[in-house]
């Protein structure tokens, strides 16, 4: 395991935030491995239950991957739309029982036209440290990040993957201090003169939607 | 895990007219921002959204339609579900037994999901590109997405700009009364039509072409059901956007399909599809069966619960209104 760099290249506008990279190795481990997928009815499992290339440390709470928060910076906001409509133009389908009026403007069969906000954002970097080559690997199998990757948003052009000298997965030093990289539990047990951080709830280990993992932490601002 | 990538290179071969909001009276294409050296530019293009609903959902829910015979039998909730994807509130409990056999059962809710069967969230394993209009401006963005089959487009191909394929159409609406006027009930010919109303937009003409890649996990089930339904909807005309009805959103499209390994003709994984699609017909039918009764399942009725000092009243009351108690 070494310091590495992540660059991920998009070719379309992203939809919704970039996931966390420990986040994104699980889920892309988890389909090659065949593992079942998770749902918030049901228990979260252990830390580290789903391996991957990164490597972890102890935390109070229990070990947090090598891992920095996405790094991006958006060009420009705009917010595309998904429509959805019943499909009122096939009425031979339906069984002469269900052929009466179908209400379009609320309840089951309402009429969508949702907007979704959408940055350009021409590419996302990590910093982790891991195996240079298995992670290129799993991120092979990835092809859009973000809400609605199906429909076009987030689309990813390539992955790069390169070693780099220092390590700024958890930290990266600067001249006002260490500025944080990513969530961490908050406590005495993080270093002192740390900056670029605000006190905050959530999580700091994935899935970072579960409930079971959210606690008092500390996050990037 | 390994992936089918099937590249989609379209020529227009009649105006394209994908609208997405409008200037003053203008209807307006879409278009999706690219950041330039020179500064940002809006560029024409096609949703993903609309290229899976036109180019894959529909010609597989018509041919699920047609293979096992659903036409005059479906209620609204599979209607909606096989054409649209499905909504209806999120369901109480998660039945993974459920999400597995749709997904098993059906290619079309494998590759593009949806809600159904009581709300479960069936997710999809298709990821549709937006289609990218082959200009000048979109240079970075077509080689991003043809990354996985560079030898597709000639190196140092030269592209016009965006500009070069905007258009424009205009038609005039007429009340056929104004025309007519004896066609009408004499009580009905006072009322004045309207004559010569313009309206219009913008389109991109025929000429352009677009590019558009579609990634699913290389499983001949599910590559034949892509190729079955790009067929299908090339077959159909390949309509795209508004106005299809009328001559407009018409695309020729070249399909390649890149294999784990290799390049694959498309219309060898189509075999595949149709064999697993006849084979599961008693099992789909049951299914859906299942899962979307033309009559709903009947539930005993509950007598209304009452707590409290009306409770023992209301439960004599029920007893006198059903004849008293049984003696036996």
């Amino acid at each position: 395991m070494a310091p590495i760099r992540i660059e991920c290249e998009l070719v379309s506008p992203l939809c919704g935030d970039p996931p966390h990279l420990d986040a994104l190795l699980e889920g892309l481990a988890a389909n090659r491995f065949g593992l079942p997928a998770l749902c918030r009815s049901l228990p979260c499992p252990a830390p580290l239950s789903v391996p991957i290339p990164i490597e972890a440390a102890s935390a109070p709470g229990g070990p947090v991957y090598r891992t920095s928060s996405p790094i991006f910076a958006a060009t420009a906001e705009g917010v595309r739309r998904l429509a959805r409509q019943f499909p009122a133009d096939r009425p031979e389908s339906l069984h002469p029982k269900h052929r009466g009026n179908i209400i379009l403007v609320n309840g089951p069969h309402k009429s969508w036209y949702l907007p979704l906000r959408e940055r350009l954002v021409p590419r996302v970097v990590w910093f982790a440290v891991g195996d240079q080559e298995y992670v290129t690997d799993l991120l092979r199998g990835c092809f859009a990040i973000g809400k609605v990757r199906g429909k076009g948003s987030g689309a990813v052009a390539r992955w790069r993957v390169e070693p780099v000298t220092e390590d700024w997965s958890w930290f990266a030093a600067s001249p006002a201090g260490l500025v944080l990289m990513r969530p961490l539990p908050a406590g005495e047990w993080l270093p002192t003169g740390l900056t670029g951080w605000k006190a905050d709830f959530g999580a700091c280990r994935p899935p970072y939607w579960h409930h079971d993992r959210y606690g008092e932490l500390v996050s990037p601002c | 895990m390994s992936y089918y990538h099937f590249t989609l290179l379209s020529e227009a071969i009649s105006p394209i007219v994908q609208g997405a909001g409008t200037a003053g009276n203008e209807q307006l294409v879409t278009r999706f921002p690219v950041e330039l050296p020179t500064g940002r530019v809006e560029v024409p293009g096609l949703s993903g959204n609309s290229l899976r609903n036109r180019c894959l959902r529909t010609p597989l829910a018509e041919h699920l339609e047609a293979t096992h015979s659903l036409t005059g039998g479906m209620t609204r909730d599979l209607l909606y579900f096989l054409y649209r994807g499905g909504v209806g509130g999120s369901a109480p409990v998660v039945r993974p037994e459920v999400r597995a056999t749709f997904r098993r059962l059906l290619p079309l809710v494998r590759l593009l999901g949806g809600q159904g069967a009581g709300g479960q969230m069936l997710p999809g394993d298709i990821v549709v590109s937006h289609a990218a209009l082959v200009c000048r401006e979109n240079a970075s963005i077509l080689a991003g997405l043809l990354s996985h089959r560079p030898g597709l487009y000639p190196a140092g191909a030269r592209f016009k700009s965006f500009g070069e394929y905007l258009g424009g159409w205009q038609e005039v609406g007429s009340d056929p009364a104004t025309r007519r006027p004896d066609s009408l009930h004499p009580d009905h010919r006072g009322e004045a039509g309207f004559e010569g109303m313009p309206y219009g937009g913008e389109c991109l003409v025929p000429g352009s072409w677009f590019l558009h890649r579609v990634t699913l996990p290389a499983e001949p089930v599910l590559g034949g059901a892509v190729a079955f339904a790009l067929g299908a909807w090339q077959a159909g005309g390949g309509g795209i956007g508004g106005g299809t009805a009328r001559g407009r959103g018409r695309l020729v499209s070249r399909i390649h399909c890149q294999g784990p390994d290799c390049e694959i003709d498309p219309g060898s994984l189509i075999p595949a599809y149709l064999e697993h699609t006849e084979g599961n017909h008693e099992a789909v039918i049951a299914l859906l069966n299942e899962h979307y009764p033309l009559t709903p399942p009947t539930r005993d009725k509950k007598p209304a619960g009452r707590k409290g000092r009306g409770a023992k009243a209301a439960a004599a009351t029920a007893e006198e209104v059903a004849g008293g108690t049984d003696p036996d």
